[in-house]
C-alpha cells in the first residue's frame, strides 16, 4: 500500500507539473479572473485525478481528455454567471471587440506565443475562441457573428488546418 | 453523405473546438469509432486544438502547487487493476518516445524563457527587416512559423514524455524500490521504479544531495551478489530519469563516482541502497 502511495505521489506531481500551466492558461482565458481561475484549476485536478482511472487511452489522448475537463468546469463557471447573460444579449460588434481585446495584452509573460497564433485570419480566428474559450455552439457564433452556420464550418476547417501545419 | 464529404464539412472541426452540442458530439464520436478515417482525421483535429490550447499556457502562482496536490492526495483515485478487474496494463512505453532520454517536467518557466528569447530574437530581427526588401520580410514569416512549429513540437513532445511516465507509474507492473540512505549518508533516499515486465527501470533522483562537480551518482542493481552498471544519474534532473533495462536483481545502490561513470562500483561512496521483491 505505501509502494502504491508512493508511485500515486510521483504521478499527481507529475501530472500537476506538467499539464498545470497549459490548463490554467485556458481556464483564465475562459473565466479571465485569476482568481476564479485558480479555482477552476484546483477543481480540474481534483476531478482528473479522481476520475484518472477512467481515462481510457483508447478513445483519445490524455492532454485532450484534461483538457476538456478543465474547460468544461470554467465553462460551467462563466455560465453560472450572470455576466453570460450581458454578454449574450450585447450586439454582435461589442462581444467581437471585448473578445479581441481579451485575446491580447493582460498577460505579458505570453503575448510572444500569442503573437504567431496572430498569423492565424482573425475571422478564422474569432470563431474557434468563441467555441473554445466561450462555450458557444456552432448556432451560437453563427447568431452571434451573423453569418451562415456553413461559413462558420468553413472558417473552423480552415483554422484547425492552418494549426496542423504548424505542428508538422 | 460519404466518408470524405464527412470529413470535409468542418464537423470534425467543430467538434475539437469545442462547438457541438452533446447530442452532435456523440454522433462524431459514433462515427470516428466506425470509420478510420474519420478517427484520424478527427484526432489530426484534436492535435490542433491542443497545440493552440498550449499557445495560452500561463503558469499559475507557485504557491498553488503544495495546496492543489495536497486535494489531489486527498482523494484516492482507484487503481486501474481494480476498475478492470482483468487487469487492463497502461502501454509502458509507446514507440513514438522511444529511448529518448527523459526531460525533467516542470519546464514551464524553461518554455516562458524561450519563448522571451525567441521573441526579443525576433524582434530585433523585425525591426532590420523593416529596411529590407519584401522578399526578406517573406522569408521572415517562414521563420517565425517555424520556430511557432518547433516549440508546439517540443511541447508535444514533453505532453508524450509525461504521458509514458504517468503510465509507468501507474502500470500495476511497475514495482517501486525505495532506497534508504546508509549510515553514513541517513538524510538521502531514493526510488527505484522497475517494470516487471519489460525490465525497464526509471529512477527518482529528488532526495539525494547535489552531486560535488566532477562527480556523479551511479545505480546499480545487485544480482546474485554481483554489481551490473544500471546506468548514470543525470544531475538537474528533476522528475523520474530512464535508466538502463535491468533483468534480474535483489537489490539496488546508488554510488558516487567520478564524472562519466566506473565499471566497478565505488563502495566507500554508497549513498542509498534497497532490497528488491522482484526478481
Amino acid at each position: 500500500m505505501a509502494q502504491l502511495r508512493a508511485q500515486d505521489q510521483k504521478a499527481i506531481t507529475l501530472l500537476y507539473r506538467n499539464y498545470s500551466a497549459a490548463l490554467y492558461g485556458v481556464i483564465l482565458r475562459i473565466v479571465k479572473q485569476e482568481e476564479v481561475a485558480e479555482d477552476v484549476l484546483q477543481e480540474s485536478f481534483v476531478k482528473i485525478w479522481s476520475a484518472f482511472s477512467t481515462y481510457d487511452e483508447q478513445k483519445g489522448r490524455l492532454f485532450t481528455w484534461m483538457l476538456n475537463i478543465a474547460r468544461n468546469l470554467a465553462i460551467d463557471k462563466i455560465r453560472s454567471k450572470q455576466y453570460r447573460v450581458s454578454s449574450r444579449t450585447q450586439p454582435m460588434e461589442n462581444t467581437v471587440t471585448r473578445h479581441l481585446e481579451s485575446s491580447e495584452g493582460i498577460r505579458p509573460d505570453h503575448i510572444g506565443v500569442q503573437e504567431m497564433t496572430e498569423q492565424l485570419n482573425p475571422d478564422q480566428k474569432v470563431i474557434i475562441d468563441l467555441m473554445y474559450f466561450n462555450g458557444f455552439t456552432q448556432s451560437e457564433v453563427a447568431e452571434e457573428l451573423n453569418i451562415p452556420l456553413g461559413t462558420v464550418k468553413t472558417r473552423a476547417r480552415m483554422a484547425l488546418k492552418f494549426l496542423s501545419k504548424l505542428i508538422k | 453523405m460519404n466518408i470524405q464529404e464527412y470529413i470535409d464539412s468542418g464537423v470534425l472541426e467543430l467538434y475539437a473546438a469545442g462547438g457541438l452540442t452533446p447530442a452532435e458530439s456523440a454522433e462524431v464520436d459514433q462515427m470516428a469509432a466506425q470509420h478510420p478515417q474519420v478517427r484520424l482525421a478527427l484526432e489530426e483535429c484534436l492535435r490542433a486544438m491542443e497545440a493552440y490550447a498550449l499557445t495560452h499556457a500561463k503558469a499559475p502562482r507557485p504557491e498553488l502547487e503544495d495546496h492543489i496536490i495536497r486535494q489531489m492526495e486527498a482523494v484516492t483515485a482507484p487503481r486501474p487493476e481494480t476498475a478492470h478487474p482483468q487487469g487492463r496494463v497502461l502501454p509502458f512505453d509507446s514507440p513514438v518516445a522511444g529511448p529518448t532520454n527523459l526531460q525533467p517536467a516542470n519546464r514551464w518557466w524553461q518554455m516562458a524563457a524561450a519563448v522571451l528569447l525567441v521573441l526579443s530574437v525576433g524582434a530585433n530581427v523585425f525591426l532590420y527587416s523593416t529596411l529590407q526588401n519584401t522578399r526578406s520580410a517573406l522569408a521572415l514569416a517562414r521563420q517565425d512559423s517555424r520556430q511557432y512549429a518547433l516549440q508546439v513540437h517540443q511541447l508535444e513532445q514533453r505532453n508524450l514524455q509525461s504521458e509514458n511516465l504517468l503510465g509507468v507509474l501507474r502500470n500495476p507492473n511497475t514495482l517501486a524500490v525505495p532506497l534508504k540512505g546508509v549510515e553514513q549518508h541517513p538524510g538521502a533516499q531514493a526510488t527505484v521504479f522497475w517494470n516487471q515486465e519489460t525490465k525497464e527501470v526509471y529512477f527518482d533522483a529528488s532526495g539525494l544531495p547535489q552531486a560535488p562537480t566532477g562527480r556523479q551518482y551511479q545505480l546499480w542493481a545487485l544480482a546474485k551478489g554481483k554489481p551490473v552498471d544500471a546506468g548514470l544519474v543525470k544531475p538537474a534532473d528533476s522528475t523520474l530519469q530512464r535508466m538502463k533495462t535491468v533483468a534480474e536483481a535483489q537489490a539496488f545502490a546508488v554510488t558516487l563516482e567520478p564524472e562519466g561513470g566506473s565499471v566497478n562500483p565505488t563502495l566507500e561512496q554508497m549513498y542509498v541502497m534497497g532490497t528488491s521483491p522482484g526478481r
